[in-house]
């Protein structure tokens, strides 16, 4: 036996100790990462209603998902839905992963600071069609305390409805402007629907609702009554009519006598 | 520029209204001016009702409509009216183009109380007063005076001679038909947050106090910003003079600005000089505004909404889910919410109902009718392809 050989023979119970040591170590703590990724009874979801091979892809990528920090809970939402839609497996784990693409796209789109509600919904609305530019407009745009997640929302249910993309951004700016009310939000896909069916077209619809935020109204009342044209809502050109109120037709009182007793009407 | 005695105003308003435009409404506002008596005030109502119809660019409204003034116990003037509202409107180049006809037909009455000064001859004069106002002078020929009660007991054809005597309170009511027929041209535009409209429009008016020719025009600009609104507007108008052959220029103007404190509570204040109305022939006059608006309440409409997001709980916000299946047997409520797995809705009235309480977020569903089918009303929000040929819908509740 050599130098070599007999220093290595000494060292090599210890270096094996130490190997052994450290691999048990980074096993813990990968198994410890492994579990923190994936809540376990989402797995245990996953595993019983999937067979073996779909359910390890599946997990396979909520951990990359998970490392790339995405978002997990849409995706595991995603194939349980293929479950309960009886969806082939396989099919099941390719939506699962182009979701998981989405959700890539859409945070790189909204840049570092989106959290993982507006990521969701930004995802949503790329998968719905909304333009990737408008998305973006309007999460530079978005003030402070702003629900994102639900103007984005909202966005995509407007290009559904076949709304130009400026145009349905300039309505988003009119809600904006007039204070940010996610209750007002909500009204505005209903309203620019209403609008279409009665026969205008989606741009003037959009227009028409802007307007209406813009004066302080509800979106509902676009297009209704008096309140044709943009702008204020009431479209009578009477002249002395209130223009400030909608549809004002409270009655003057007739001119007054001077005092009881008189006569003069 | 004087603007007269105050008034206090109470008044509130209902109103109705169908997606399609129709609608009814109502309003009555209670007039007083500070420290004066009580029979110093007037109150005032209208009741109306409107049937819309668009398609396309034309539309059309018929509304009818009762309004009427008790004005310090003694006068009471009612009207009512027919209006028939033509309108077509076109859209080039982010200008709104409006061509409107009008044509309303009704009448109107006033009952009150004047003084009658018997002639020295014993004869009956003219009531106090006679002459000397518009509408008195433009309803000589055409209103029909019925006459009035009271009376001093005398007997009318007797001279005696001695102190002058009494005036008497007779009531008398006047009453004509009311009519305007007419028509305007308006062209809108919005800049962004402000809008611009200038409009045309010339009316022939029979309101029994100021008959004739009404012409003229008006521009209006108006700017809202946050929660505050504004706006300010000019018009010159040619009215009718007392003669047939006479039309006098009337110019007015309005300056107004509204801040909405909360999603019910809203403050205006409004400055305007108001030129003659042509419907209902009142003079013009200068007038300032203050006041507070409170809406009570809002009803959900005429459309049942598929998702109603309710009030905030300590575990998330309340949220209602309906669909129409008055043929289903039975219909779940199945999304993100649920793990997917079948929620029982219950039926009430042809709709299907449920409620979950959701937390921040997106959240997909769907209604699965009678066991098999996969289902998703047009009207939902958030409609998209699941990916494997059917639909789901989303609702986000912000966090």
């Amino acid at each position: 036996m050599n130098f070599w050989s007999r220093r290595t023979a000494r060292l090599r119970p210890r270096l094996t100790s130490a190997f052994w040591i450290f691999a048990l170590l980074a096993g813990m703590m990968g198994g410890a990462v492994h579990a923190r990724a994936q809540n376990p009874a989402d797995l245990e979801q996953i595993r019983s209603r999937f067979p073996a091979a779909a359910a390890r892809s599946l997990e396979q990528t909520l951990r990359e998902a998970e490392r790339s920090g995405l978002p997990t809970a849409p995706l595991v939402a995603k194939a349980l839905e293929g479950a309960a839609k009886q969806v082939p497996p396989p099919q099941v784990v390719a939506a699962v992963r182009q979701l998981a693409g989405d959700l890539r796209r859409a945070r790189t789109l909204l840049g570092g600071r989106a959290g993982a509600g507006e990521t969701i919904a930004a995802a949503d609305a790329l998968r719905r069609g909304a333009p990737a530019e408008g998305i973006r407009r309007l999460s530079a745009a978005a003030q402070s305390g702003e629900p994102l997640d639900l103007t984005v929302h909202v966005y995509a249910d407007l290009i559904a409805q076949g709304i130009p993309p400026d145009a349905a951004l300039e309505v988003l700016a009119a809600w904006r402007e007039r204070g940010a009310d996610p209750k007002l939000l909500r009204e505005v896909p209903t309203a620019v629907a209403r609008r279409v069916r009665e026969g205008a077209s989606p741009a003037a619809a959009a227009a028409e609702v802007g307007a209406a935020v813009r004066a302080g109204q509800s979106p509902a009342s676009a297009g209704k009554g008096g309140s044709k044209g943009k702008g204020n809502a009431a479209g009578k050109a009477q002249p002395g009519g209130n223009s400030s109120q909608k549809n004002a037709k409270s009655p003057k009182p007739p001119k007054p006598p001077n005092s009881k007793g008189k006569g003069r009407p | 520029m004087a603007l007269g005695q105050p008034y206090l105003l109470f008044g509130g308003r209902g109103e109705w209204m169908a997606p399609s435009g129709s609608g009814a409404d109502g309003s009555l506002t209670l007039g007083h001016p500070p420290g004066a008596d009580a029979a110093a005030g007037w109150l005032a109502g209208d009741a109306g009702a409107m049937l819309a119809r668009q398609r396309g660019p034309f539309s059309l409204e018929v509304e009818g409509r009762a309004w009427g003034t008790r004005y310090q116990e003694e006068t009471r003037y009612t009207a009512a009216g027919l209006t028939l509202r033509p309108r077509i409107e076109l859209e080039w180049g982010g200008w709104l183009l409006g061509l409107q006809g009008e044509e309303v037909r009704g009448g109107w009455e006033q009952e009150q109380e004047v003084l009658v000064l018997p002639a020295a001859d014993g004869e009956e004069s003219p009531p106090a007063g006679a002459g000397n106002s518009d509408r008195k002078s433009k309803s000589k020929g055409k209103g029909k005076n019925k006459g009035g009660k009271g009376g001093s007991g005398s007997d009318p054809g007797t001279v005696e001679p001695g102190p002058d005597p009494a005036p008497v309170l007779e009531r008398h009511t006047l009453s004509d038909d009311l009519r305007l027929r007419g028509g305007s041209l308006d062209l809108a535009r919005s800049l962004g947050p402000a809008w611009l409209r200038v409009t045309a429009g010339r009316y022939l008016a029979n309101n029994g106090f100021a008959d004739g020719s009404y012409s003229g025009i008006d521009a209006e600009f108006g700017y809202a910003v946050g929660r505050w609104a504004g706006g300010v507007g000019g018009r010159w108008w040619r009215v009718p003079g007392g003669r047939a052959d006479v039309a006098l220029p009337e110019a007015g103007f309005h300056a107004e600005a509204q801040l909405q404190l909360t999603s019910a509570l809203s403050a205006g204040a409004r400055l305007e000089r108001a030129i003659r109305d042509p419907l209902y022939g009142t003079p013009g006059g200068t007038a300032a505004h203050l006041g507070l608006s409170w809406k009570l309440g809002e009803h959900g409409g005429a459309v049942r909404a598929v998702v109603a997001v309710g009030r905030q709980t300590d575990e998330g916000r309340r949220v209602e889910f309906r669909i129409r299946a008055p043929d289903a047997a039975q219909v779940a409520l199945v999304g993100d919410f649920s793990a997917w797995q079948p929620m029982p809705m219950r039926e009430r009235g042809g709709y299907w109902e449920g409620e979950v309480i959701l937390g921040p977020g997106t959240h997909h569903f769907a209604f699965l009718v009678d066991g098999e089918t996969w289902t998703v009303p047009p009207e939902a929000p958030g409609i998209a392809d699941d990916g494997w040929g059917r639909h789901n819908a989303s609702v986000v509740i912000p966090s």
